[in-house]
Formats: structure tokens, sequence, C-alpha cells
């Protein structure tokens, strides 16, 4: 089960808002190779994962990405604190102002909504561990591109953590891949699905 | 309730350091360097969110040892000042 802890992970504390970077950010949020489809993915892989050190680390990891989502939506929250409606068309912003004002709603840079269509979660270790990896690069791709656009040091400082996170991820993941691997026949690893034929 | 951004700070590397030794020990279970490690961090961790909780107030909703129900005061996490 879940329970809250009333704390970030890692500080956000933005001084000066800045709706147009808000709008970008959110590709983190709701966005395809977002935090919550990061902690989606891992929370609904770790049933069929037959390991357990890998449950553990799915779930870990899963329960991360929470808390990612959690800083992200702060960076957005405050992106957009005190701001009126002037403000935020002049920052190319309308467009979410007249849909969410300056509530969270999650969506991608592109304002497409968040949906599971964006995770991947086939039963099968090996294919979800690098479902995983390839997320986690993803991601950090996507954080590298966010942090050449921003200016302000108290955003980038955020974005600077999350960004080293998914790299963490991406060698915990490989390293599970690595424990499914020499458990599996080495003649074939492809014998069996670990997770369905056992 | 003004609370003291120190003391969070400093649970919140605290917190940071347990969460990467654990998730090294979920795939490197019997690395017995990393588990003195995850121990002495985990002792250290007691101390100061105990700590957290008497200052700063509740950590979780399970830790609201008052009278009065502090769970709910501002400022929530999200809304921290800079």
């Amino acid at each position: 089960m879940w329970i809250y802890e009333k704390k970030l992970q890692f500080p956000v504390n933005i001084r000066k808002p800045d709706p147009a970077m808000a709008k970008l950010i959110i590709a983190q949020l709701g966005g395809a190779d977002g935090e919550m489809g990061a902690a989606d993915r891992y929370l609904n892989q770790r049933y069929a994962m037959p390991y357990p050190q890998i449950k553990a680390l799915l779930t870990d990891i899963g329960t991360e990405e929470i808390n990612h989502q959690e800083m992200i939506a702060a960076m957005i929250h405050q992106l957009l604190r005190g701001c009126d409606a002037g403000a935020i068309q002049a920052a190319g912003a309308a467009d979410y102002y007249v849909d969410h004002t300056t509530g969270i709603y999650p969506q991608g840079a592109n304002g497409v909504p968040y949906t599971a269509a964006y995770i991947g979660s086939k039963g099968d270790p090996i294919t979800d561990l690098c479902e995983d990896m390839a997320a986690e690069q993803k991601a950090r791709t996507t954080y590298e591109n966010l942090m050449r656009l921003a200016k302000d040091p108290d955003v980038m400082e955020p974005l600077i953590f999350l960004r080293a996170r998914e790299i963490v991820h991406f060698q915990r993941f490989g390293e599970a891949l690595e424990i499914v691997r020499k458990d599996l026949c080495c003649d074939n690893v492809y014998a069996d699905n670990p997770a369905f034929d056992r | 309730m003004n609370k003291p951004s120190s003391l969070l700070k400093e649970l919140q590397q605290l917190d940071f350091a347990l969460q990467e030794i654990a998730l090294f020990l979920d795939v490197h279970p019997d690395n017995k360097a990393a588990m003195d490690c995850y121990r002495s961090l985990s002792k250290l961790r007691d101390v100061m969110a105990r700590q957290v909780i008497r200052e700063v107030g509740p950590l979780t909703l399970r830790d609201n040892h008052g009278h009065c129900w502090e769970w709910i005061c501002d400022p929530w996490p999200w809304e921290r000042e800079g």
C-alpha cells in the first residue's frame, strides 16, 4: 500500500513565474515519456514479475516516479502562481488556461491528455525490462531538451536532479535484466516466459 | 505554522541516500557493504524523522501526535516559498 509523506523528494522553490516554461515542463507529467507514465508502467508491470528482486525494484522505482510526478506538478504550480490572465496570454499559455485555469492537468507539451497507451506492460520479464530501459532513456532525453530551454536556476536544479535519476534507474533495470538472463536457459533465453510458463 | 526548512532539507537528503541504497540492494541484495551502509543510514533517519515530526509537524497522517489535527496545516510541499 502507499502512504503519503508530506515533503517533496527534492526541493522545488521557483520564485519567478513563467507560464511558457510550465507548458513545456508539463511534458514530464502527462507526456509520452513523463513521470506519470513511468509510475503506471512500473507499478503495473510488477504484478506479473516472477523475481522478488525485480518486484521490489519495480515497486520502489515506480513509487519514486510518483514522487517525481509531484515535483513536476509543484514546478508547474509555481511557474503559474501569481500570474493574471494577461500575463498567461502573453506567454502563449492561454489555451491551457482556458481549459484548466492554473490547475494541474496531466497532458503532454502538445496538449494531448495522458493515456495508458503510453505504457507497456507485457507480462514477460525480458520485454518489460527492455521497455523500462527505453523509457528511462526517453525521459533522460526529454529532461536534457528541457534543460537546454530553461534559463532560471530555480527551474534547472530540480531538472538536473530528475535527469540524473533517469540514468540511475536505467542502470538498475539493466542489472535486473541480467538477473533474468542468468536465470534463463543459456542455450535459448526465449525458451519460455518465466511469468507464464512456470 | 512556520516550518524550519533546514530540518526538512536534512531529512530529504537522508531519505534520498536511503532510496539510492535501497534500489541498489533490490538488485544486489547480498552486498554486505551496501547493507551496512543502509543500516547506519536507517538509524540516522529514524532520529531525524522523529525530530522533524516534533519540531516541524507530522510527516504522514499516522504521526499526528499532538491534540490538534496539524496534518492539514499549510504549507503543503508544492507550495513552499523559495
